[in-house]
């Protein structure tokens, strides 16, 4: 290893670490109230100081004007107090015309993990105003609340028998279970611990775990700030286990696709899902529930609590995945600047191409000359797997795969030797009655036309949207992965519109729009096409020609490259301003 | 309330919003102490609505609050004497404990923790200088302004720091 990648690695290491360390550091949610209250003190004081001052002072009203400010000062701050300057003309505050600030007294903090029944001091201090302890009194009693919590947030009703109860001034833990059946038997299992937290009069849920300790979730962490889709884990554990992951408020479900059901066991060391949520509240929880394979009751509980990032429509992902010396690598959205790496070395090749789907980073890596495969790597960080590999001859150039089933792909490879019909081919590879695996190809004969950039999965899963270049014109082209034979055996769902300039990529966000990158007469135009409308997002003026874009999966941020290497960053609502990449990169994705 | 008075109110509750957490963060991985980084942050919120007048920019205000932040943290380490003295001489055993072997590759195989036990070990402008370059991700102009030293001095402490901070994991290796 030499010196030079000593120290990128030193550098990656470094910048992990405090990255990861700033991210448990949560401050109390009391900061913007404690910064108003002394600025409101401060105001305060300065008000009836200056009348004051201007009619001069004494030494002795100084030391009364000192004082008085001494009562009032935060105690919690004892470096901010200042010695009084007994020549200085502080008057005394008089009494008559102003009153001196009232003493600030901090009141206990509400607990930041708390997600149930209330998410706000305001919500409790409403409902003690509401004569809520008289009213509902289980929200003050904690085995109440925990056999409440498990009925109506998990909504698993009949986890009624308490197996321990822990209560103290301040936290309590009640463990709960129930009757299971299998046949004629009838066995006593605990489901969960519920964990809760007292806060002026009322209890407050904090987290459940498995009572046995096996259903554990490593991601998220507790009280850790999230944005959809939310990336959930945990140590595997069992044989042929089963478990539901959803994302509850005290709104309701706030989970917006199908419920995940996770297989694992049988030494599978860890088990994870991403499930997409709009949550309309700013605490919630990330819920896990194992089914008994017996009678399909609940087995086992987790719930997490956790903060929800609020969406703000010009936001951007905070990351997102380049090339750097030959290998995938995480980079600051906001600066350019490498983060850490993902993939090792390939000695006579290297990676390309990144795709971020769901929590894996897919890629194509070289080795050595006419040898490519399409490959995968944990977002996270982990071991590289080989996804799919071109025809013998041939070379991937481009590929997408489905987000809803990393099963299946799409990609176009092309001949290595020109003199070899066809040049090309679109691969696609699917699934067919949910288990067996099927590649069909469309063949391109001879170049132009071509596919160019990569192909990307539309939002049916079904169809494959390509941009096809057939000379001097080019388009962007749906095709059918499980019907289409033919090089013309597509539609246009994006029109024809040779205003909007001449389509060089294009890729599917979220909500199924069509993006693609143009080169126009101008410059770079990029395009978001729906319902059959194209109209161009945002322009970038030059000589530059598209290389690749990067669209965010709510559609409101994208990434556009040129094939020089420079990157600009476009948020909705926003203009284009470029990244200040350390290394040029002509492809990437967040 | 004058109109200036409400525009400071309203530039502290959004440049709250918007950068209280990460100043906090930046606060805390230079103390070490969570609860001490929020009151060096608040007390730096206060004093930036007190020059509000003076600044009147948002990027102002933030590079303000920045200044404001490393300076106190500085100011409170002093005053609070809580700089692991032990620490610039060598690691913790509990850290050395869980150290890789040698064959296993010194760099490679630090761990997190073991980094960050490192870096607390550095000379103070040192250790501002990596946190700034690698946590808030600044350039050297800023971190010089944020500072208040020379782009040049920025160069040379975070070169020291990094040859420093090799060295203590390596040492322990």
């Amino acid at each position: 290893m030499s010196a030079d990648d000593r120290d990128v690695r030193l550098e990656e290491l470094l910048r992990t670490s405090l990255y990861d360390e700033a991210e448990t550091i949560i401050p109390a949610g009391d900061g913007l109230s404690r910064i108003q209250g002394r600025v409101t003190t401060r105001r305060a004081r300065a008000a009836w100081w200056h009348p004051m001052a201007a009619l001069g002072g004494v030494a002795v009203v100084a030391v009364a004007g000192f004082a008085a400010y001494a009562l009032t000062r935060t105690p919690t701050h004892p470096n901010t107090v200042t010695t009084g300057n007994v020549n200085s003309p502080t008057p005394t505050p008089d009494a008559s015309t102003s009153t001196p600030p009232a003493p600030v007294v901090v009141k206990p903090t509400f607990p930041r993990a708390a997600f149930y029944p209330f998410t706000s001091e305001a919500a409790e201090q409403q409902w003690v105003a509401q004569d809520g302890p008289s009213k509902q009194p289980w929200i003050g009693d904690p085995e109440l609340l925990a056999k409440t919590f498990v009925a109506s947030f998990v909504q698993q009703p009949g986890v009624t028998d308490v197996y321990a109860r822990n209560v103290s001034d301040r936290t309590a833990t009640i463990t709960l279970g129930r009757t299971l059946h299998d046949g004629n038997r009838a066995v006593p299992v605990k489901v969960t611990t519920v964990s809760m937290v007292r806060f002026d009069k009322a209890w407050l849920v904090v987290g459940a775990s498995d009572a046995d300790g096996q259903l554990r979730v490593s991601h998220p962490k507790s009280g850790q700030k999230l944005a959809s889709p939310v990336f959930v884990a945990g140590p595997g554990y069992g044989v042929d286990e089963n478990v539901q992951v959803d994302v509850r408020t005290v709104s309701g479900i706030v989970r917006t696709g199908q419920l995940p059901t996770v297989g694992f066991g049988n030494g599978v060391p860890q088990w994870s899902t991403t499930v997409p949520f709009a949550a309309p509240d700013p605490r919630g929880a990330v819920v896990v529930v194992e089914l008994s394979a017996a009678d399909g009751g609940p087995a086992r509980i987790t719930a997490v609590g956790v903060n929800f990032a609020t969406v703000q429509a010009a936001s951007y992902p905070q990351y997102f995945y380049g090339v750097k010396n030959g290998r995938v690598a995480k980079f600051s959205s906001r600066t350019g600047s490498p983060i850490s790496y993902l993939t090792t070395p390939v000695p006579g090749g290297g990676a390309s191409d990144p795709q971020l789907v769901g929590d894996k980073v897919y890629y194509l890596e070289g080795a050595g000359t006419c040898v490519d495969a399409l490959r995968s790597v944990p977002a996270a960080g982990g071991s590289s797997t080989t996804v799919a590999s071109p025809d013998p001859g041939y070379v991937i150039t481009g590929f997408g795969v489905l987000a809803g089933d990393t099963r299946i792909n799409s990609y176009f490879e092309t001949s290595c030797d020109p003199a070899v019909s066809p040049q090309g081919r679109l691969v696609f590879d699917t699934i067919v009655n949910d288990t067996n695996s099927q590649r069909t190809a469309i063949d391109f004969d001879n170049f132009p036309p071509q596919v160019v950039d990569d192909p990307t999965w539309a939002a049916d899963g079904r169809h494959v949207i390509a941009v096809v270049h057939t000379g001097t014109q080019a388009e962007v082209r749906q095709y059918d992965a499980y019907q289409s034979s033919k090089i013309d055996d597509a539609t246009t769902p994006c029109g024809s519109d040779p205003s909007l300039g001449l389509p060089t990529a294009t890729q599917v966000d979220g909500s199924g729009a069509v993006w693609f990158a143009t080169q126009t007469g101008s410059g770079m135009g990029v395009v978001r096409c729906a319902g059959g409308q194209a109209v161009t997002a945002f322009t970038v003026t030059g000589k530059d020609t598209p290389a690749d874009l990067a669209v965010a999966d709510n559609g409101q941020a994208v990434l556009l490259t040129d094939t020089s290497g420079a990157v600009w960053r476009w948020t909705a609502g926003g203009v284009a301003t470029q990244v200040p990449t350390s290394v040029p990169q002509t492809q990437l994705t967040w | 309330m004058d109109a200036a008075a409400r525009d400071a109110d309203e530039a502290l509750v959004a440049i709250y919003t918007a950068h209280y957490r990460s100043l906090v963060r930046l606060s805390a991985l230079l103390l070490h102490d969570v609860p001490a980084a929020e009151d060096v942050v608040q007390d730096a919120f206060v004093a930036m609505h007190g020059s509000w007048k003076r600044l009147r920019d948002t990027d102002k205000a933030l590079a303000y609050l920045r200044q404001a932040v490393v300076n106190r943290s500085r100011s409170r380490l002093r005053h609070l004497k809580v700089v692991d003295r032990k620490a610039s001489s060598l690691l913790p055993a509990d850290a050395r404990a869980h150290m890789p072997s040698a064959e296993t590759g010194a760099m490679a195989a630090l761990d997190r923790a073991h980094v960050l036990v490192a870096l607390r070990s550095l000379p103070q402008r040192q250790r501002e200088v990596l946190v700034l370059r690698y946590y808030s991700d600044l350039s050297e102009a800023q971190i010089a302004d944020a500072m208040g030293i020379s782009a040049g001095a920025v160069k040379s402490h975070a070169s020291r720091g990094m040859t420093a901070l090799r060295q203590r994991l390596e040492q322990t290796s």
